[in-house]
Formats: C-alpha cells, sequence, structure tokens
C-alpha cells in the first residue's frame, strides 16, 4: 500500500494515497468557536471552504510546526490536515493497531489505522475519514460556509 | 593788626608811619609858613602901600598949600599951573589910595577927604580969581574968603584920620598876623607832639617786637643749632658707619661681580643647547609629517576595506535572495512533484512512470532545497564574518582615529615643546644678554659704590664741621640773645 508519509511534530505520519487530494502550503485560515482544540479553523482551498486539523494536536496534544496542509476528500467534502515536513510517498506495511488495540486507546484507535516502522521511528497510518468529528461539520454550517 | 605778620613788614610800617607823620609834619609846616606868610604880606601891602600912599596925601597937600602960597606971593602963570598940577597929583593919589584899601571904614573916610578936599578947592578956585586980578602983592593981604581955614582944617582932620584908620588897620593886621603865627607854632608844636609819641611807640613797638620775635627766632636758633650738633654728631658718628658698610658692599658686589660673570657663562651655553634642541626639533616635525601622511594613508586604506567589506555584505544578502528564490522554487518543486506523484498514483502503469519521474524530481528539489539551504547558511556565516570584519575594521579605524588624534595630541606636544625650547632659547638670550647689562650695571653699582663710600667719609668730615659751626651758632646765638636783650627769657 502506497501512502503519503509527513511529520507531525515528533511523530511520523502516513496517509493513504488514494485519500489524499494535494498538498499545499499553509493557506489563511479562520479559527472557530467551539470546537475542539485540534481544529485549527476554516480554510479555502481551491474556492471550496473546508476544515482545518492540526495533526499533531489530534494525535500528540502539542503543538507542533505547520508547514503543509494536505487535502483529504470525503464523502462531505475535502478537509485539510496541517502537517510539519512531507517526506514523501512510500510504500508501507501497516499492521492494524499494532496487535494491540487495547493500548492505542479509545479515540486513538480511531485514528490510527496501523503502524508500520520507518527506521527506527514508528510510522502512523492515519484513517482520514473517520478521524474527522461531526461536530467540525457542525461548526463549519454554523459559520455559514457553503 | 599787626599779628602774624613778619618783623620786616612790621619795621617797615613803623618806618611808613614815622615817615607819614613826618610828611604830615612837615606839609603842616609848609602850610603854616604859608599862611603866615600871607598875612605878613598883607600886613606889608597894608603898611607898604595904603599908610604910605595915605602919608603922601598929607605931604602931597602940604606940597599943594606951599605951591598955592608961592602963586599967592609972585601971581604968576607958570605957579597958577603948578597949583593946578598939584589937584591932578592929589587927586591921582587919592585914586592910588583908594585902589590900595580894602577897609570899609577907611574907604568911607576917604569919601570925606574927597568931599573935603573939593569944598577946600572950591575956596582955593576963589581965592586963585581973586589973586590973578591983583597986580600987587600988598594986596593979597586983602584977599579974605570964608571958611578956608576951617576946610583946609577939616580936609587935614579928614587925611589925619584916615591915616589914623589905616594905622589901626595895619595894626589889626600885624595882630592877627602874630596871632596866626602863634596859632601856626602852637599847630607845629602839637604835631611835633604827636610825631615824637608816635615815633617813641613805634620805636617801643618794634623794640618789644624784635625782643619778643627776634628773642624767640634766636632762641629757636639757638635750640636748632644744639640739635644741628647733637645730629651733626650722630651723622659724623653715621658717616663713619655708613662708610664702613659700603667697604662691605663693594666687597659683596664684587664678589657678585664675579657671579654674575659665571651666570653669563652658563646663560650662553643654555643659549647653545637651547638652539641645538631647537634644530633637533625642526628635524623631529619633519619626521612627524612624514608619519602623519603614513596614518592618513592607514586612514584611508581602513576606509577602502570598510566599503569593500561592506559591498562584500550587501553582494552576500543579493546572493541570500537568490538562494531563498531558489529554495522558494525548490520547495515548490516539491509541493507539484509530491501532488503529481499522488496525481499519478491514480493513472495506471503511465501513471506509475509518471510517479517515478514525479519523485525523482521531488528529489531533486529536496537536493536543490537542502544545498539551498547549505548555501544560506554558508551566506549567513559569510555575512557573520563580513559584520564581525566591518566591526573589526571599524574598530581598527576607530583606532586609527584615536591613535591620529593621539597622535596629533603628542603632534601639538612636540610643537608646543619646539615652541617652549624656542622660547627657551629666546629666554636665554634674554637671561644672557640682561646677565651682561647686570655685569655692566653690577661694575656700575661698584664703581658708585666705591663714590659712596668716599661721599659717606666726605660726609663725615663734613659732618664734623657742620658740628663745629653749629656750636658756633650756638654761642652767637646766646650772645644776639644778650643784644635784643631776651637771655633767660
Amino acid at each position: 500500500m502506497t501512502a503519503l508519509v509527513f511529520r507531525a511534530g515528533p511523530l511520523l505520519c502516513a496517509l493513504r494515497l488514494d485519500e489524499v487530494l494535494e498538498t499545499m502550503r499553509p493557506m489563511p485560515t479562520l479559527p472557530l468557536a467551539g470546537t475542539p482544540a485540534f481544529v485549527l479553523g476554516i480554510s479555502v482551498l481551491r474556492g471550496v471552504p473546508a476544515p482545518v486539523l492540526d495533526v499533531c494536536r489530534l494525535l500528540g496534544g502539542g503543538p507542533g510546526e505547520l508547514r503543509r496542509y494536505i487535502t483529504v476528500g470525503t464523502e462531505r467534502g475535502a478537509v485539510a490536515m496541517a502537517s510539519g515536513e512531507v517526506i514523501g510517498i512510500r510504500p508501507v506495511h501497516p499492521e492494524p493497531a499494532g496487535g494491540h488495540p487495547a493500548l492505542l486507546g479509545g479515540a486513538s484507535s480511531r485514528l490510527v489505522a496501523g503502524v508500520d516502522t520507518v527506521g527506527a521511528e514508528p510510522l502512523l497510518l492515519l484513517q482520514s475519514m473517520r478521524a474527522v468529528p461531526d461536530e467540525v461539520w457542525e461548526a463549519a454550517a454554523a459559520a455559514g460556509v457553503p | 593788626m599787626m599779628a602774624g605778620r613778619t618783623f620786616g613788614a612790621k619795621l617797615a610800617a613803623g618806618f611808613g608811619l614815622t615817615l607819614a607823620l613826618t610828611l604830615l609834619m612837615t606839609a603842616t609846616s609848609a602850610l603854616a609858613l604859608h599862611y603866615v606868610s600871607a598875612t605878613n604880606e598883607k600886613v606889608v601891602k597894608t603898611a607898604s602901600s595904603s599908610l604910605v600912599e595915605a602919608q603922601t596925601l598929607s605931604g602931597l597937600m602940604d606940597r599943594r598949600l606951599a605951591d598955592f602960597r608961592a602963586y599967592l606971593i609972585s601971581g604968576t602963570p607958570e605957579w597958577l599951573n603948578t597949583v593946578n598940577q598939584d589937584r591932578g597929583t592929589f587927586l591921582a593919589q587919592l585914586a592910588r589910595v583908594r585902589d590900595t584899601l580894602d577897609d570899609a571904614a577907611a574907604e568911607k573916610l576917604l569919601n570925606t577927604v574927597t568931599t573935603a578936599e573939593g569944598q577946600f578947592n572950591t575956596l582955593i578956585g576963589q581965592v586963585l580969581a581973586r589973586r590973578q586980578k591983583i597986580k600987587a602983592l600988598s594986596d593979597v593981604a586983602q584977599i579974605r574968603v570964608d571958611g578956608m581955614k576951617p576946610a583946609r582944617e577939616a580936609l587935614q582932620a579928614t587925611i589925619d584920620s584916615l591915616i589914623k584908620r589905616i594905622q589901626k588897620v595895619v595894626a589889626d593886621s600885624r595882630k592877627e598876623s602874630a596871632d596866626r603865627a602863634t596859632w601856626a607854632i602852637l599847630c607845629l608844636l602839637g604835631i611835633g607832639a604827636v610825631l615824637i609819641v608816635s615815633s617813641a611807640g613805634v620805636a617801643w613797638r618794634l623794640s618789644r617786637d624784635l625782643r619778643r620775635e627776634v628773642g624767640a627766632a634766636v632762641g629757636h636758633i639757638q635750640s636748632s643749632s644744639s640739635e644741628l650738633e647733637a645730629a651733626a654728631a650722630q651723622q659724623a658718628s653715621g658717616g663713619r658707619d655708613q662708610a664702613s658698610a659700603m667697604s662691605e658692599i663693594t666687597t659683596t658686589i664684587s664678589e657678585l661681580l664675579i657671579t654674575s660673570r659665571q651666570i653669563a657663562d652658563s646663560a650662553q651655553r643654555v643659549s647653545k643647547i637651547a638652539e641645538d634642541t631647537a634644530d633637533a626639533a625642526r628635524t623631529g616635525d619633519a619626521t612627524i609629517d612624514q608619519t602623519r601622511a603614513s596614518i592618513n594613508a592607514i586612514r584611508a586604506q581602513v576606509d577602502q576595506i570598510v566599503q569593500h567589506m561592506l559591498s562584500l555584505g550587501e553582494k552576500s544578502q543579493q546572493i541570500g535572495t537568490v538562494v531563498d528564490l531558489v529554495s522558494e522554487l525548490a520547495e515548490q518543486t516539491n509541493i507539484l512533484a509530491i501532488n503529481a506523484t499522488i496525481e499519478a498514483s491514480g493513472a495506471g502503469e503511465w501513471g506509475r512512470r509518471f510517479a517515478v519521474v514525479a519523485e525523482e524530481i521531488r528529489k531533486l528539489a529536496d537536493r536543490t532545497a537542502g544545498s539551498a539551504k547549505e548555501i544560506r547558511a554558508l551566506i549567513e556565516d559569510v555575512r557573520g564574518a563580513v559584520n564581525t570584519t566591518v566591526m573589526a575594521t571599524e574598530i581598527g579605524a576607530k583606532a586609527v582615529d584615536a591613535g591620529s588624534r593621539q597622535f596629533d595630541d603628542a603632534t601639538n606636544s612636540f610643537r608646543r615643546i619646539v615652541q617652549l625650547v624656542a622660547t627657551t632659547s629666546d629666554a636665554t638670550r634674554e637671561i644672557e644678554l640682561s646677565t651682561k647689562q647686570q655685569t655692566t650695571a653690577v661694575e656700575q653699582v661698584n664703581s658708585a659704590a666705591s663714590d659712596t663710600a668716599r661721599a659717606s667719609r666726605e660726609t663725615e668730615a663734613s659732618a664734623v664741621q657742620t658740628k663745629q659751626t653749629a656750636a658756633h651758632l650756638s654761642t652767637l646765638s646766646g650772645d644776639l640773645l644778650d643784644l635784643v636783650g631776651t637771655r633767660g627769657h
């Protein structure tokens, strides 16, 4: 399976390549009230508003350097994921939840589809479709953005 | 009134007063003599003219009677003419008598005489007329005219009264003259007494002032002579001391003269050294100018280095801009390559080949970005080195400026030293000249000191002579006090 590998703070993450639409530099983002801390806000990408998620906060809880937006297609539109440096496209071979789903926690178990290794670092394969809670879309609809 | 005047003025005033009184006495005497002389002249005039003329009337009357009788006897016309001429002579005498009279009573008597003579002449005319008619002398006795004798006696009586009156007037005038002479003599005696009293007063006053003032002055002279004698003695002693001191001063001045000559020689040597120092300073001045030129050249080179380093910094910045552009292009290429790979992943076999190309492009972009990053780091290093160099160069430039200023200060100090050396040289020359002049002056002072020593000895001798003279003057003052009679006052 081919995936787009990138950094999110200290973590090394990957997204399935068939879910990725585009990579780009960070775009102007409007913060949204009442959203979780990992939601940076909403930005207009290719003429379409899309919520922006901070992958570092989403996975690690702390702030990280934001160098790229990675847009991912979902059933309800594109979602931008703010990340660090994009490493490249790699073939990955994840194991489902690392074989220990209970150890990765409740919510996290819904974000990480599998774990691989690149050298000595773990590579977290994200499930982007499941990573966006509904509240985000509700907040985006409340902001009046079409 | 005479207080405060000098004795000479008093003496002159006294003699002046005496002279004035003498002149007054002389004038008064002259006036008195003139007055007495006028009175006597009046008496003489009255006596010699009026009285004589009046007495002449009596004589003329007698001569007229005699001629009248002669005519009566002779009856000749000659005697008749004589008788007529006698009357004219008598009338003319009456006129002369009238001219000499200045007494009213006498003039009145003279008028009486005139009247009596007219009556008498009338009677005489009658007699003469009868006599002319008579031829014989015996008939003459028959001529009778009444009142002839009383008229003649009345005429004679009036003439006698006139003469008596004139004699009385003469006597009165003589008495008046004697009285006036007596009064003049009394006045002269009075004025003479006043003159004698005034002269005695002046003499007494002058004598008193002479005793008091001249005596006091002579007393002062005597005391001053004593003081002068004491002062002369002291001066003689001082003269001896002064002569001794002048001898010591002469010795000291001789030593000072030797010292002045030594100072003059030293000043001359110092002047020579100062001139050598000034020459060396002028040589050092040229070296200073060369050093200043070198410092200015260093300063210009440092400024050029700073300019070059600043230009290098600007070039590095421009390179950094280009590198930033390259980095930007590499990053953009990286993004495009990744997106191309993403797009190619869904395009089957051709997509995979394109993905391989895109991956290679991404790798090239990554390498380009890495190289740009390294170049950026190198440029930063170069800029840091340039800044450090510029700062070091500026510090060096400041050090050069500070050194230049310090060199300027040193140069100014050196030039100041040169000026001071020149001033010192001038001052040394002045000292040399002054010392020579001082030597000459000291020689003159030495000569003057010798003269002064000689003068001191002469002063001593003169003081001794003065002492003797003062003693003699004191003795003379005592004698003079005895003369003016104020000894012991």
